[in-house]
């Protein structure tokens, strides 16, 4: 008897383990690296305090979407269909899925660009080899062991940890990053920078992917508690990551300084990690992205098979969900267009990082609306801090981007 | 006493095997003598769905209405109403799993699509 809970004692913490070591390790992706360097290299500290903020809004919506599929065993997907019915469901799904296939080819343009760092080969020539090597993993149905794999060798990105603790930053300067403040000049592009990180911490696919995998692992309502302690430490420590790029970007290059492209950003580390600085930029750009572009293709075909009530799995043989399989594979083959035409994936990423903070009220609205019905979440609703937090976020961001990417646009 | 638009339409529906087959497009109702509305069936197909969007976006697709065929499932078939909706129908023989058996079929082609 106590052998058996024991047993499943360790389980539940190996799964909290692996969830936080997962969460790290994927928590950097094409728009937070880009984001993040870009902030630090224009503005120094004085953005940080946006990545706290967003930081805090995204633990919370991951806790919401981990409890939301432990209590009604619905994927945020489905329960959104059937509470608000097809025609309203419509709106989201397509401004979601829209602006999840720009951001899939931002992170299939964080790969290939990797490669062309590493090999000299021009990126778009990389698209296509690329989009089949992600597509081959998701046909053959071996995402369950993928997706930690490469959540490990995400772990190369502790090198971006590493790089800004060696440069000792200021700590007191540091502090003052996180405390709220406006713009020291060029107000527009600092917005649009703020907006940019906002996009890219809250991206909605995120939390749309967390809940599929959280019905799949048939969480019930005992996982609450270990829920809300993978989402806090594992974001927690994801955005450290991406705190730590800033704090590089900042220290590194000349105050003011505009990183146009990711052949810019490649020596980023040099400075700090020497000769294993531009070889650890590369591997982490590249595995970040990676593993970011797998997650995104699953995510958008949960959206669509959930909500039109198809087989779906991250593990299902095509046979046995043939639209679902079929959904991610389109999603692929359009992203991995916009790769192969030649857009600037470091433009690409910065436009859909700003479309991700746009779309989030019409993301985050219904489902906050879930998250207060007692249908679905039964006697755990948020609580009014969560909602007034994330409603407010969402609202802000896309203000924010509304207004600042035709000022940048115009601008740029 | 069960409410149909929140606990029927759009509903998962699952088949005799456990098949996510759809969700619950549309139900359709029989009004009797004593004007007492009736659930004959649900119905499951892309019509049904477009039946529901409004007029400016469904009009443009009229002609993809035209070429699909709703699959209806008759009351006394229905099973259990939970979470799911659980019918007592193999899905594989309806209309609204042509989709999938004809991209199963095509994928028995690909290597790794078995």
């Amino acid at each position: 008897m106590s052998v058996a809970v024991d047993r499943r004692f360790v389980k539940k913490l190996l799964n909290v383990s692996l969830g936080i070591v997962t969460s790290f390790g994927g928590f950097l992706e094409a728009g937070s690296i880009a984001s993040s360097i870009q902030a630090g290299a224009e503005y120094g500290y004085s953005l940080l305090w946006v990545l706290l903020l967003g930081t805090i809004c995204l633990i919370a919506l991951i806790e919401m979407s981990g409890r939301l599929a432990a209590v009604s065993h619905h994927t945020i997907a489905s329960a959104m269909r059937e509470r608000f019915g097809l025609p309203f469901f419509l709106l989201p799904l397509l401004g979601v899925a829209a602006v999840s296939v720009l951001t899939l080819a931002a992170e299939v343009g964080g790969v290939c660009m990797a490669l062309q760092l590493a090999t000299g080969v021009g990126f778009q020539w990389w698209a296509v080899p690329v989009m089949v090597v992600i597509w081959g993993l998701l046909w053959w149905g071996s995402f369950g062991l993928v997706e930690q794999g490469v959540s490990l060798l995400g772990l190369v990105t502790v090198a971006f940890l590493v790089a800004a603790v060696r440069l000792r930053p200021a700590v007191g300067e540091l502090a003052s990053g996180l405390l709220p403040s406006t713009a020291p000049y060029d107000s527009g592009r600092y917005w649009f920078l703020a907006v940019s990180i906002l996009g890219a911490t809250l991206t909605p696919y995120l939390f749309y992917f967390y809940s599929a995998g959280a019905v799949e692992d048939e969480w019930d309502a005992d996982d609450v508690p270990a829920n809300r302690f993978v989402a806090t430490f594992g974001m927690s420590f994801g955005a450290t990551l991406a705190a730590a790029v800033l704090v590089v970007a900042a220290l590194v290059f000349t105050r003011g300084a505009r990183v146009e492209s990711y052949d810019q950003a490649a020596p980023l580390l040099v400075d700090a990690l020497g000769a294993w600085g531009f070889p650890l930029f590369v591997a982490a750009l590249g595995i970040a992205c990676f593993g970011a572009a797998l997650e995104v293709s699953l995510a958008l075909a949960y959206m669509i098979a959930q909500g039109f009530g198809w087989n779906w799995g991250e593990n299902a043989r095509p046979r046995d969900a043939a639209r679902f399989s079929v959904s991610y594979t389109l999603a692929l083959v359009a992203a991995t267009a916009l790769v192969v035409v030649g857009l600037d994936p470091l433009g690409v990423t910065n436009l859909a990082m700003a479309l991700n903070a746009a779309s989030l009220p019409l993301a985050v609205v219904p489902f906050l609306i879930l998250m207060n019905d007692p249908e679905y979440v039964g006697d755990r609703p948020n609580g009014f801090l969560a909602n007034a937090l994330v409603l407010g976020v969402a609202v802000l961001a896309c203000v924010l981007a509304l207004v600042s990417l035709p000022l940048d646009l115009v601008g740029g | 006493m069960l409410d149909l638009v929140r606990d029927v339409l759009d509903k998962q529906l699952l088949d005799i095997d456990g098949r996510r087959f759809g969700k619950v497009d549309g139900i359709v109702l029989d009004i009797r003598a004593d004007g007492a509305p009736r659930v004959l069936a649900l119905e499951v197909g892309a019509a049904t769905r477009l039946g529901r969007l409004p007029h400016w976006l469904a009009r443009p697709l009229a002609w993809w209405r035209r070429r699909t065929t709703t699959t209806r499932i008759p009351r006394e078939a229905v099973l259990a109403v939970g979470r799911d909706l659980r019918v007592a129908i193999d899905a594989t023989t309806t209309p609204a799993w042509r989709v999938e058996a004809w991209l199963s079929r095509l994928f028995a082609h690909i290597p790794g699509g078995r």
